[in-house]
């Protein structure tokens, strides 16, 4: 857009067309103080807080050139003849604004004045209190005194609970709806309103349960008084109080930077901390609230070894030197292939670079794996490394010009703070095309929903792939591209009417999407858990698609795959994955027949999600259990060593986007519970020097172990994973200035999310983002139609799973309870009403759960939410599984 | 100025029962739709209205012609809004012309939506109107009967459908972007303008809205032409307006007069207001509605047209003229009067919502033997803290009450809080707390 | 039943006429109050379901309009205009009046459920001051002598059987 030139308070400033008045005057030095005014929200002029004078050229009727006056220059107007709202009128070429007439003074106090008079001005009891802009703005701005006597003030109940989560202080509330249109327009949750009118107006929550949105937490955020506050830190500390401790969630692979505010090592509350690229300033309820796990009394302190049957409490010494006696033992006697290693996609690079290290390497093994090894889990998808969004990709830059496909997701459930960012996309005139099975959330918003058959994912892929080729929609890629005949031949063999029928999807639908991508300038693939369960083959198909439209290898284009684990990127990088040996799944026939016999778990819960990988566990001759709590799998184990969390650990951690950044210690573990990454190098130091013949590896005891602080380990990741030599510690360091944020403005502009001072962390670079790489399409097939009997049963996943990062949080009233979710043909057709009970039986095994019913739902599908309660690996054999559901007698 | 012998807008005092749709087109009625769809274009319509210097009656006095042409050219669908909203206190005549004249006000919206292209109107009524809506409903029902309404309106190819929608107890949404917030199903709170109605109006569509008075007009224009339309009023102010005569007069009710009608002609004409009460004097007269500024017994020589009332410094307003005598307190008219915009202070924005109920507050207290020394500053900074800094005209009309009422009876509000200060030796209630805002 | 079950034509032929669905909710709340007395919470979510709108956005409806009532009412509600020019016009002695007559305060509903009084700003009919609305009908020039015989007569109607609407829907004399 061209630029504008105006002068505010006598400085000229040139700001681009369309900015309004606050911010224009924000971009230089000129501070308008405002309420209702927020820049991520459409503004409403309601709080009148920001009133300005504005001057514009007088504009003659008859020529439409400005009027001169006898000094030559413009003659000036008050436009509308009075003060005018800054966040309301763009600026225009010649404007003048002034900020500090005795009548915008005038106002200013006025508007001051009204708002205090109904306050209750409990600054030393609210939470607010010290990060507040009524308080700040009263001091700048506003009268010293009020004339309005304190028993004219409206008075009300003190705070009552809006949700779960949030209190709502209607004394405090001065009406400026911040709070609802974050709810309406950005979080597309349209959860609050306003009860009654005028003065009686108050703020009010009518969903079932009330204030039902994962990201209730931000309206306390960027509320401008203490009226909104959250359970989870209602009087537990001034702000004045706290250090703020920069760190990274890992609650999924959005990778939302936060701030621990900490005072005593204890955590006073949890903050979003600016980062344009991955959450803005916002982040949802699960990261927000669900971080209280840490403090649990229930956490492992110290190791416990079983003896006589049972785990007992050991030293840290007596435990190591068992585990790297024991596994050595295994390693000699029943060799390398005979150990495995599981380790959560949550940890850090640096934990899973060592445990992999030390499984690998040090002792030889070539299984490992981060996933639990239960049907339904997604495959491991490589894609994102080749083809994943190119380097720059910032989604809040992006709209009109930018189409984003979303197959086999749910953004609000698997990697929420997408669901915002892709509404802010539809919000800026970008095309989202949403693919599912099932209805999501997104789809309300999505420019179109394909209401695809499940386990037709693949058809559904082909056809928009055929689409593609067929209309020759992109050719920029071309010359780069290998083996486009052999995809054209395979998908010659199909009309798209054949696909589009087999996917359950209309031509025209699926025509529109392949064109809005294909003829988009920027397009982003995003696949999530159903189409990750699907397997590789589907993968690769929306990869081809990409690369047959140009959408890779360039900022803003390209995949993104929403993997289960806040660090799975990681974990495949960092090689945590079958080197050429066993995967999860193929434990667990293994560890049954003998020839698994050692393992090391390093959080991840097999036991909890399958009774097959529990019988298992317990054939195992030696398990060892490295977590935070004791879990079902660590009750199997012979060893178990209890690990530090997220507060009380340096590492960094790799998003969906493959930006790498850093999350600080906290503060130390209470129990000194270790590092993953340390209690890993501890165990190769524990693995005594036997030197089998022909074993290379094992000959050096400890050799290569001497690590002392996690950015030692980042060193040599820098240095041996491929991509990872732009993202050592110091380049994660640095910051980024967005949206006209001005240091000390941004608590009464922005509310109180953290300026992000500690780096934006790095995008590693995608292979395709080598200008010079050509790509091979994938062979891709058609299955044909998966014809199951009975009911298709879809895992599905739930953030608020009941997992264990839930306990002690303010969430707990809001985990999912295990149940089945049926269409309403199907419950009527099995005569089942809410709440009753079920029985479903696949060939995997059955289970009686509570069933809900959704009419939305196409009949003869059913949900299974992946939550606490629910044994996954007991009842699915993939992506889709068969299921027989009847009433339970 | 005598009376009119015959009526443009209030015909049922010329013709009984022309509220029955049969004696409406014996007397003429639905002639001007005839003659629009098979002897004029829309642009026809819309020039003739414009020539007759038709002005807005819902109180800013805008010319509907000049209005109608704002719509952008060639964007569909677009809609008419008829405003029966009427609540300003003082006000009834739009209640009359739907009680007595339906058929004239729905001849006037298919006129208005040929000349606008438009194929969808809605008549808003505010929600206290039950029996009113019913009438219009039952007009309307009747108009499609006879093929005034729905497809291919006599033969023309022109269509349109009219819906009644009742509000349900809101002065707010007689703004008119308030008005299309509830009906579109929310809560009636005016929207930020631009973008204004003519460009993106109901569902975000073109949209014209105007008074029920005003489309009232148009079938007589269209029937009789420009130049018989204005031989009634002035110049700059053409036609008849329907002036809702109320308080302390012999004969309250409405009356159409011509446009410049002396004020005090339409108070004591035999014909009008037929004087005051008793034989009492005039104290206060609201010319246009409770939003309207006050005048004196000083000033009834004004005439009655936009251009003469604005030299007044008040304004024609809403047409409704409440005459009080010199029983009534200043201090209380005022009070009741912020009292009301208090009550319908949709609380969207800080001036407004905040600033009626600080108003009433002291007035409140004024009224009730209550005032403190220093009521008086306080009442002029708080209204001067309202004014132009509102987010609509309701703010800015809370204002109009009591900077009259303090302008032209300052004495008073001074008496008052003498009364309340010396009756109870400054015990009357507590002094303000000067709050430290620290 | 159901308010679709019981005026399931009715609603269907009011959300009919507009383009967007949530037009409707006026008049959709109007039958709901009708049906159940007053706005009940489950009545607003009934409104809501049937409009696809969130609760929260037809409760907020609800709360705004002077003539949705979501506390119970009698089965004539009494409105009193006490605006100006009432006011100066024996609205206040009619309210007084009123008061002393039913035995309840404005705001109240006498202890038979029959009357609510309330006082209400400008009803748009000042020439016939004072006056009131009972379920939205005027009664006009309504001096406090007049006052026993109109209660009479909303008495008798009340035990006639005849359909009351508190949203004037179909009162019609």
């Amino acid at each position: 857009m061209p630029d504008v030139t105006l002068i505010i308070d006598g400085q000229t400033v040139t700001v681009p067309a369309g900015t309004n008045i606050v911010d224009a005057a924000r971009s230089t030095e000129v501070s308008i103080p405002v309420f209702c005014y927020h820049p991520k929200l459409r503004p409403v002029g309601m709080c009148r807080m920001c009133l300005v004078e504005v001057w514009t050229p007088r504009i003659d009727p008859a020529t439409r050139q400005p009027v001169l006056g006898e000094d030559g220059k413009p003659v000036l107007a008050l436009m509308m003849g009075k003060l005018q709202p800054g966040c309301v009128p763009p600026v225009s070429d010649g404007m003048v604004v002034k900020t500090v007439t005795d009548k915008v003074q005038f106002a200013q106090k006025g508007q001051l004045e009204f708002l205090l008079s109904s306050h209750p001005l409990d600054c030393p009891v609210c939470d607010k209190g010290g990060e507040c802009p009524l308080q700040n703005l009263t001091m700048q701005f506003g009268p010293s005194t009020s004339r309005f006597d304190y028993a004219d003030k409206v008075h009300f109940e003190k705070p009552i609970a809006l949700g779960d989560t949030i209190y709502l202080d209607r004394e405090r509330c001065i009406l400026c709806s911040r709070c609802v249109r974050f709810q309406d327009d950005i979080a597309g949750d349209p959860v609050l309103g306003f009860d009654n009118r005028g003065r009686a107006w108050e703020i009010i929550s009518k969903s079932d349960p009330p204030f039902d949105s994962k990201f209730s937490g931000n309206t306390t955020d960027i509320c401008p008084v203490g009226a909104l506050t959250s359970a989870d830190f209602r009087f537990k500390s001034r702000v004045w109080e706290v250090r703020s401790v920069p760190t990274i969630c890992t609650h999924c692979p959005v990778g939302c930077n936060l701030t621990f505010d900490m005072r005593h090592n204890q955590l006073m509350r949890v903050m979003p901390r600016e980062n344009d690229y991955v959450n803005e300033i916002w982040n949802c309820d699960k990261g927000r609230f669900g971080m209280r796990f840490a403090e649990s009394g229930d956490r492992l302190t110290t190791p416990l070894i079983r003896r006589n049957g049972k785990l007992v409490e050991a030293s840290w010494e007596e435990a190591l030197q068992l585990v790297g006696e024991r596994l050595a033992e295994l390693r000699d006697d029943a060799g390398s292939q005979a150990l495995a290693g599981l380790a959560a996609p949550d940890l850090s690079n640096e934990d899973l670079f060592l445990f992999g290290k030390l499984l690998h390497d040090t002792l030889g093994s070539p299984n490992l794996d981060h996933r639990v090894g239960v049907a339904g889990e997604a495959a491991i998808d490589d894609l994102p490394a080749a083809y994943g969004v190119g380097q720059g990709t910032n989604l809040l830059e992006l709209g009109k010009g930018t189409a984003v496909l979303v197959f086999g997701a749910d953004p609000e459930e698997e990697a929420p703070l997408y669901l915002l960012r892709l509404r802010g996309i539809l919000a800026r005139g970008g095309d989202v095309t949403v693919v599912n099975p099932y209805a999501t959330k997104l789809e309300h918003a999505a420019t179109r929903s394909l209401r695809v058959r499940p386990g037709a994912e693949q058809a559904l892929a082909l056809a928009l792939l055929k689409v593609v080729i067929d209309e020759a929609l992109d050719t920029t890629f071309a010359e780069r591209l290998r083996d486009t005949d052999q995809l054209r031949r395979i998908l010659g063999e199909y009309t798209l009417a054949q696909l589009a029928e087999a996917a359950g999807v209309a031509e025209e639908q699926i025509q529109a999407g392949a064109r809005a991508f294909a003829q988009a300038e920027h397009g982003i693939i995003i696949y999530g858990r159903h189409a990750l369960a699907g397997g590789n083959d589907l993968s690769n198909t929306l990869a081809n698609l990409a690369l047959l439209c140009g959408k890779v290898g360039r900022a803003n284009s390209g995949l993104i795959a929403l993997t289960s684990g806040g660090n799975t990127r990681g974990a495949i990088d960092m090689g945590v994955r079958p080197r050429g040996g066993l995967s999860a799944a193929e434990y667990w026939p293994a560890a049954s027949a003998g020839t698994l016999r050692g393992m090391y778990i390093a959080g991840l819960d097999p036991a909890r999600q399958s009774a097959a990988a529990a019988a298992a566990l317990g054939n195992l001759e030696f398990l060892v259990v490295q977590d935070i709590f004791l879990t079902a799998t660590a009750e199997l184990a012979h060893v178990v060593l209890p690990t530090a969390t997220l507060f009380e650990r340096d590492g960094t951690f790799t998003n969906a986007e493959r930006r790498v950044q850093r999350s600080r210690q906290a503060r130390p573990a209470s129990a000194g519970q270790p590092a993953p990454w340390e209690i890993f190098q501890r165990v190769a130091q524990a693995i005594p020097v036997a030197v089998p013949a022909g074993n290379s590896n094992g000959s050096d005891r400890a050799a290569g172990w001497g690590y002392v602080v996690a950015s030692d380990v980042a060193d040599e990741i820098s240095r041996k994973v491929a991509g990872y030599s732009s993202a050592g510690y110091t380049s994660l360091g640095v910051t980024r200035q967005s949206w006209g944020r001005q240091a000390n403005d941004d608590v009464y502009y922005d509310g109180t999310s953290y300026i992000n001072t500690e780096g934006v962390g790095v995008q590693i670079s995608s292979r395709a983002d080598d200008p010079k790489a050509s790509f091979s399409l994938s062979r891709v097939a058609y299955p044909g139609a998966a014809a199951g009997e009975g009911i298709a049963l879809l895992p599905v996943v739930r953030a608020y799973d009941g997992g264990d990062w839930a306990r002690g949080s303010k969430l707990q009233p809001r985990m999912v309870p295990a149940h089945v979710v049926l269409s309403h043909a199907d419950a009527a057709r099995i005569g089942i009403g809410v709440g009753e009970t079920v029985r479903i039986e696949t060939v995997a095994g059955s289970a009686s759960l509570p069933a809900q019913i959704d009419t939305g739902l196409a009949e003869g599908v059913a949900l299974l939410p992946l939550v606490a309660g629910i044994a996954a690996g007991d009842l699915l054999t993939g992506a889709v599984t068969a299921a027989r559901i009847e009433r339970a007698e | 100025m005598p009376p009119l012998t015959e009526h443009i807008v209030l015909r049922d005092l010329d013709v009984p029962n022309i509220g029955d749709q049969e004696v409406y087109i014996q007397n003429g009625g639905y002639e001007a739709l005839r003659i629009a769809l098979k002897e004029k274009t829309p642009a026809d319509v819309m020039t003739m209205v414009k020539d007759a210097g038709l002005r807005g009656r819902g109180g800013a006095g805008f010319p509907a012609g000049v209005k109608w042409g704002f719509l952008p050219k060639g964007v569909y669908p677009r809609y008419l809004l008829c405003n029966c909203d009427e609540s300003e206190p003082g006000t009834f005549n739009n209640h009359q012309i739907v009680d007595r004249n339906p058929h004239q006000l729905i001849e006037g919206i298919i006129l208005a939506a040929y000349a606008i292209e438009c194929h969808t109107a809605f008549i808003y009524v505010r929600g206290e109107f039950a029996h009113a809506a019913r009438t219009l409903q039952r007009a309307v029902d009747q108009a499609y009967e006879k093929g005034f309404l729905g497809k291919d309106i006599l033969g023309s190819g022109f269509e349109l459908d009219i819906i009644v929608h009742r509000g349900a107890g809101a002065y707010i949404c007689g703004e008119e972007t308030a008005l299309m917030e509830s009906l579109e199903g929310k809560i009636g709170q005016p929207r930020l303008k631009p973008p204004f109605p003519a460009v993106a109006g109901l569902y975000g569509k073109p949209t014209i809205i105007n008074n029920v008075e005003t489309l009232t007009n148009v079938p007589m224009i269209v029937r009789k032409g420009v130049e018989w339309y204005r031989t009634f009023g002035t110049e700059r102010s053409p036609g008849t307006k329907v002036f809702s005569l109320s308080g302390h007069v012999n004969r309250p009710g409405n009356y159409e007069v011509p446009f410049g009608t002396p004020l005090r002609e339409l108070i004591e004409a035999d014909y009008y207001g037929g004087g005051m009460r008793n034989g009492n004097q005039v104290k206060i007269v609201v010319p246009g509605g409770a939003s309207a500024a006050w005048l004196t017994a000083a000033q009834l020589d004004v005439t009655m047209d936009y251009e003469a009332l604005a030299a007044a410094g008040t304004m024609l307003g809403s047409g409704g003229v409440i005459v009080l005598d010199e029983t009534v307190s200043a201090v209380e008219v005022a009070y009741k009067m912020d009292e009301f915009f208090k009550h319908e202070s949709c609380g969207k924005c800080t001036p407004c919502r905040e600033g009626t109920h600080f108003l009433v507050k002291v007035l409140h207290r004024l009224n009730h033997g209550g005032g403190r020394q220093g009521d008086i500053p306080i009442l002029h900074d708080v209204y001067n803290q309202m004014a132009g800094n509102c987010f609509c005209l309701l703010g800015e009309s809370a204002v109009v009450p009591i900077r009259s009422a303090l302008k032209l009876f300052p004495h008073e509000f001074e008496e008052a809080i003498a009364r309340a200060t010396a009756g109870a030796n400054g015990a009357n209630g507590k002094h303000a707390i000067a709050l430290v805002t620290h | 039943m159901s308010l679709r079950e019981k005026h399931g034509a009715e609603i269907d032929a009011i959300v009919g006429k507009y383009a967007q669905k949530r037009s409707a909710v006026l008049a959709l709340l109007y039958i709901a109050q009708d049906e159940y007395g007053y706005l009940t919470d489950a009545g607003v979510r009934e409104v809501a379901e049937i409009l696809e709108m969130p609760p929260t956005d037809v409760f907020e409806v609800a709360g705004f309009y002077s003539l949705l009532y979501e506390q119970p009412v009698g089965k004539w509600v009494l409105q009193v205009c006490d605006d100006v020019p009432c006011c100066f016009s024996g609205a206040e002695e009619l309210i007084t009046a009123l008061e002393d007559t039913l035995g309840i305060k404005v705001d109240q509903t006498t202890a038979d459920g029959m009357f609510t009084l309330q006082r209400v700003k400008c009803l748009a009919d000042c020439n016939r001051a004072p006056l009131m609305q009972a379920n939205l009908e005027y009664y006009r020039d309504l001096t406090p002598d007049r006052i026993d015989g109109v209660l009479d007569e909303l008495r008798t109607r009340a035990a006639s059987g005849e359909k009351l609407s508190i949203s004037g829907r179909f009162a019609e004399r």
